[in-house]
């Protein structure tokens, strides 16, 4: 398995939703007793949008085994500051288990320079949301891989699906956003990695995923009262 | 169709399909999107976009525009705000309509990045000099930030003035399924006022907010308040599910009122008769909401992520007729609605 694991994706596609769940199921997996000698660990490279970020659920998640890493002035709270910590190149040369939230957009990718130079392996994963106006096309989706590979220097190794309208996401809803992905994987070869869906709908739709699922029960960037 | 739709991209696609003509801005934590889908957005519906050089500048190039007759719209958040309070004045005075967005922050003073509703003074009193007034929408969910963006730009020029349409940090930063529904479009006779060109057919129109001559200015402000009194007639919009036998009612606007919500779920499931009242227009101020309560009403609980701004709106509402509490945080820090029923059941345990 290569590490890190790069999630980059357009604004608002679900990225560090997605990402917090997957480190968390990565987290099962490696717990930090067995196979490996360090925790899964969450790099919060968002130097854009300092709103839902993964550090906010820092403690959350270090009750299951990741560790948040990457903001220099500590996970306490969101502050409008791009700076990126050492232990992000630490955990890149180290090869530990790193799942990376970049920020939205293809301007996100550019914090990739940090440690791009260092990498050995890598997957870098492209989430697409049908009902984000963004990734609603599959046109926008070629155009987003196009431009993250220009952006980044690096290629695009997986696609994940997480199409979804919050608490009114339907089964249609999950299956028309897998048909976007399956289109963008057929005209560039790169193959959708996940769907990530809530687990109800998975039960539904499971016999017709292409993909592997990853499935939640709670949404853990959006609290219940919203 | 609807689309997962970012509560500031939400504002700027409304604006565009208002028909929006010209957006000045300046960036500032957290409304960054809105300039930022205008710079792509603009130019593609054939309308302007200009990142001015500073706040005070993009409010005075939003006094330019409007004096052309265009739909003009700024944005910003707190601190940027309180820049633009004087061009605020100015086009109040010069009877000119645009919109103007506040994505609010924490302050006082730089502050913080989070959200905030402690500009609902500023927003609802102003900084600016003068007898002036502004309205001010406050949705409380995307879908109604689009609706009301459309209808703030109406009621621009329907009253010529600026209106504020204020969200806190949180609503122009979350997404929710949304779709822009149109709305009909005032038909803004722009020869009245603009400067647009009378190629004979009008007199001059000036554009100007100073008067030297005492009763003239006087008879000016008279004309102002009289259309304050219209916009006060006409437009207050609040929502309300207080009931005959209601003993409590919290009173919340914007994101709160949605935490609110889940609070008066808990509270009537334990037994302590619950309503709310969510101000739309923050001004005008939904006065009557609070006076026609039903006389069972024994209390009301203001919630706002401020030091208390709008409990003193309630308070002259009600004039001394019921005991108004208060229960705020601020910083960016957000109530839970547990927090919500634990000053309400201290209130309710009160009397006894």
């Amino acid at each position: 398995m290569n590490f890190p694991v790069i999630v980059t994706g357009c604004y608002g596609a679900g990225k560090t939703e997605f990402c917090v769940n997957y480190a968390i199921s990565l987290a099962v997996i490696f717990p930090p007793e067995h196979s490996m000698p360090e925790p899964v660990k969450l790099a919060d490279m968002d130097v854009m949008n300092p709103y839902f970020r993964s550090r906010e659920k820092a403690e959350f998640l270090a009750r299951r085994g990741v560790q948040v890493i990457g903001n220099l002035t500590g996970n306490s709270g969101n502050q409008d500051v791009p700076a990126i910590g050492g232990d992000v190149l630490r955990a890149v040369l180290a090869r530990d288990a790193l799942v990376v939230d970049l920020a939205g957009s293809s301007a996100g990718l550019h914090a990739l320079a940090f440690f791009r130079e260092h990498l050995t392996g890598y997957e870098l994963w492209v989430v697409l949301n049908a009902f984000r106006e963004e990734s609603a096309t599959v046109d926008k989706g070629l155009r987003f891989i196009q431009t993250a590979e220009k952006v980044s220097g690096l290629r695009v190794t997986g696609i994940v699906n997480n199409s979804h309208m919050l608490r009114f996401t339907t089964a249609d809803d999950v299956l028309r956003g897998q048909e976007l992905s399956a289109d963008v994987a057929e005209k560039t070869g790169i193959p959708v990695k996940y769907t990530f869906t809530h687990t109800e709908i998975y039960n539904v739709i499971k016999h017709e995923l292409i993909s592997p699922a990853l499935t939640f029960n709670k949404l853990i960037m959006r609290d219940d009262w919203l | 169709m609807k689309t997962l739709m970012k509560g500031n991209e939400a504002v700027s696609a409304a604006a565009i399909a208002a028909g929006c003509k010209a957006f000045f801005g300046y960036p500032i934590t957290p409304q960054n999107e809105i300039p930022e889908y205008m710079s792509a957005k603009m130019a593609e519906s054939g309308g302007v976009f200009v990142q001015a050089e500073s706040e005070i500048a993009a409010i005075n190039m939003i006094y330019g525009g409007a004096a052309a007759g265009a739909r003009v719209m700024t944005s910003s958040s707190s601190p940027g705000i309180a820049l633009k309070q004087e061009g605020i004045s100015y086009l109040c005075a010069a009877r000119l309509p645009c919109l103007i967005v506040s994505v609010m922050r924490c302050g006082p003073g730089l502050g913080g990045i989070l959200p905030s509703q402690a500009d609902y003074f500023q927003a609802t009193r102003g900084g600016g000099n003068g007898d002036y007034n502004t309205p001010v929408y406050a949705p409380n969910s995307i879908q109604e930030a689009t609706d009301l963006v459309q209808k703030a730009f109406n009621v621009a020029e329907q009253y010529r003035t600026p209106v504020m349409v204020v969200m806190d940090g949180l609503l122009g930063q979350m997404m929710e399924p949304a779709e822009i529904k149109p709305i009909p479009r005032f038909k803004n006779d722009t020869d009245k006022y603009a400067t647009n060109g009378e190629s004979g057919r009008r007199g001059r129109n000036i554009v100007n907010s100073l008067n030297l001559q005492a009763a003239a200015l006087e008879q000016s402000n008279l004309r102002l308040a009289e259309v304050y009194k219209e916009i006060i007639k006409n437009e207050v919009m609040y929502e309300s599910t207080v009931e005959d036998g209601d003993e409590l009612v919290i009173a919340a606007y914007g994101t709160p009122s949605r935490i609110a919500q889940n609070a008066v779920a808990e509270l009537r499931a334990r037994g302590i008769k619950t309503g709310l009242i969510r101000p739309v227009t923050l001004w005008p101020f939904p006065d009557l909401a609070f006076q026609s309560l039903p006389s069972s009403v024994k209390n009301v609980l203001v919630c706002e992520l401020s030091m208390g701004q709008m409990v003193q709106d309630v308070r002259l509402a009600l004039n001394g007729k019921l005991p108004v509490h208060f229960y705020g945080r601020t910083g960016g820090v957000i109530f839970e609605p547990e927090e919500i029923v634990e000053k309400a059941l201290e209130i309710a345990g009160g009397g006894q």
